[in-house]
């Protein structure tokens, strides 16, 4: 396959470093509309003051969701699959199913989750754990947090079992980032005081 | 107290340079740091700043009705001075017959120092009584520097355009100055050079001089435009405690169409609020608000009530600021 028969791509060989400097100046702006970064993935993310293991320790807990989020709270074993549900109390009268998918050696930690009903858990939240001494030359951790605008935000797929007159999760989409930064925020403050004081990781709700 | 803009006039070189005149490098060139300017001015070889100044005060107090012993004070700021041992101010005294007491001939803050001007005359006011201060921008480095044979090839040559704008400010309530923010960033104050062939100004050569900016940090630069000037934008807005979504006009320095377009987004304006002269007198430096902001006045673009915001920031990113005006 030769690469010359692929339109577009910007590559030394034939966009010399001036034009390119040229392309990557008019790239760069000195705000973004929210809409651009935040449209279609909401990707945040925040150092935190406790170490890796810990950090997936306690992220990887179930329970720990019902700490560090704003409204998820309840939580009751649907089954052993490792699914449960709980509360959403964003919404009225709300079930909020979810799974957590995690790998330790690479340090990820996803939230498969949705709302009315636990079949088809589209809602998913990424989160990935870095070791902050490898990227910031310091001890603790970065979380990475990923969200993706999946079809199912613009129309609920399963409409008969949503509560009656209950707004959709999706009309909250352009309030994701907010609503994560602050979630992100309620993490970091619980773990660094945990690590700090030297308290186990277990959730204490449960 | 409160210090108002009484009036103000620009007066530009009669020479008209257009873009040919720098020969390919200019055309060719992909940086934008160098980009988008379509003609400039270019002062004279044996002209001087001071006589701009003083024909363009000259008009502002005839149509004023004022007298020159009216102005107490002085302040200029040429940025490749006609006098470096003298300074201008003095000579601008005398041309206009004029008794101020108080000059000073500012040879620092370059793209902002009319905003840094204003500070100081409004200090003047409070501190020592001034009533009347006149403020001097010109900008000299087209034609002293940029349109010599050596240099003029070189791709930012073409960017430095000369002009001249005089200012009128007084003790009054009306175009009130109603916040000013300035910061100091000595981190960035030697990114930015004139360079002599590596002699100093004042040793004997051949060679004409340069302004230079070290290319390893032109990146680096334009972050610093990106972040500083929308900085002060907001700070000034805070302290007069008014939201952006009041500011009728904003008129910056205009070192390239980038900057441009990066502060008027930053600020949430459209383009036609955002004046500017970069297209037919490219990059004024210090001289680029006060002319916009002349300019403009003639045209009648403001009325009674508008909110003018005039920002930028200097050379490499030495100063930076910003200042409120309620027309």
């Amino acid at each position: 396959m030769s690469l010359d028969n692929i339109e577009g791509l910007k590559r030394i060989e034939t966009t010399g470093k001036d034009e390119m400097g040229g392309i990557v100046a008019d790239l760069t702006h000195a705000v973004y509309p929210h809409d651009e970064v935040y449209g279609d993935y909401c990707p945040i993310q925040s150092y935190i003051d406790c170490p890796p293991e810990k950090v997936f320790e306690y992220m990887s807990h179930p329970y720990s969701l019902a700490e560090w989020t704003y409204s998820m709270r309840e939580f009751q074993k649907v089954n052993d699959s490792g699914l449960y549900v709980g509360k959403d109390k964003i919404g009225e009268n709300t079930d909020i199913y979810f799974k957590v998918e995690s790998n330790k050696e690479a340090l990820l930690v996803d939230y498969h989750c949705a709302w009315d009903q636990g079949e088809d858990l589209w809602m998913i939240y990424l989160n990935r754990i870095v070791p902050a001494q490898r990227v910031l030359n310091k001890p603790g951790s970065i979380v990475f947090w990923q969200n993706c605008k999946h079809p199912y935000y613009a129309n609920n797929p399963y409409p008969q079992k949503a509560p009656e007159g209950r707004p959709w999760v999706g009309n909250f989409w352009d309030m994701f980032y907010a609503g994560h930064v602050v979630e992100l925020e309620n993490l970091k403050r619980i773990l660094e005081y945990k690590h700090a004081n030297n308290l186990p990781m277990t959730p204490s709700i449960g | 107290m409160s210090m108002g803009l009484v009036d103000i006039e620009e007066i530009l070189p009669a020479k008209i340079v257009d873009n040919s005149f720098f020969g390919d490098a200019f055309k060719e060139n992909q940086n934008r740091m160098f980009k988008g300017c379509v003609e400039r001015r270019h002062i004279g070889d044996k002209e001087q700043s001071v006589d701009y100044f003083a024909s363009a005060a000259k008009k502002l107090l005839e149509r004023n009705g004022l007298q020159a012993q009216d102005v107490d004070m002085i302040l200029t700021n040429v940025s490749v001075p006609d006098h470096i041992f003298t300074g201008s101010g003095a000579i601008l005294n005398k041309k206009i017959g004029g008794k101020a007491k108080w000059i000073f001939d500012l040879h620092n803050t370059g793209c902002v120092s009319f905003i840094y001007m204003m500070e100081v005359a409004k200090s003047f006011m409070l501190s020592h009584g001034v009533k009347r201060v006149l403020l001097c921008s010109g900008q000299t480095a087209g034609g002293r520097i940029f349109a010599k044979e050596e240099n003029k090839n070189l791709p930012q040559s073409a960017i430095p355009g000369d002009g001249f704008a005089v200012a009128l400010f007084e003790e009054t309530e009306s175009r009130k100055v109603l916040a000013t923010v300035q910061e100091v960033f000595p981190e960035n104050s030697e990114d930015m050079k004139a360079n002599y062939a590596g002699k100093d100004h004042w040793e004997a050569r051949s060679e004409v001089g340069n302004l230079e900016f070290p290319e390893e940090k032109v990146t680096q630069i334009i972050g610093r435009g990106n972040r500083l000037v929308p900085k002060m934008i907001y700070q000034a807005l805070k302290e007069a405690n008014l939201k952006v979504t009041e500011l009728d006009y904003l008129i910056t320095n205009q070192p390239n169409y980038l900057f441009l377009r990066n502060w008027r987004e930053a600020v949430l304006l459209p383009q036609e609020r955002h004046l500017n002269t970069f297209s037919k007198y490219s990059n004024l430096f210090g001289a680029g608000i006060p002319i916009t902001l002349a300019e403009a006045n003639k045209e009648g673009k403001f009325k009674e009530g508008d909110l003018i915001c005039l920002a930028g920031f200097s050379h490499a990113g030495d100063y930076a600021a910003a200042t409120l005006i309620r027309w």
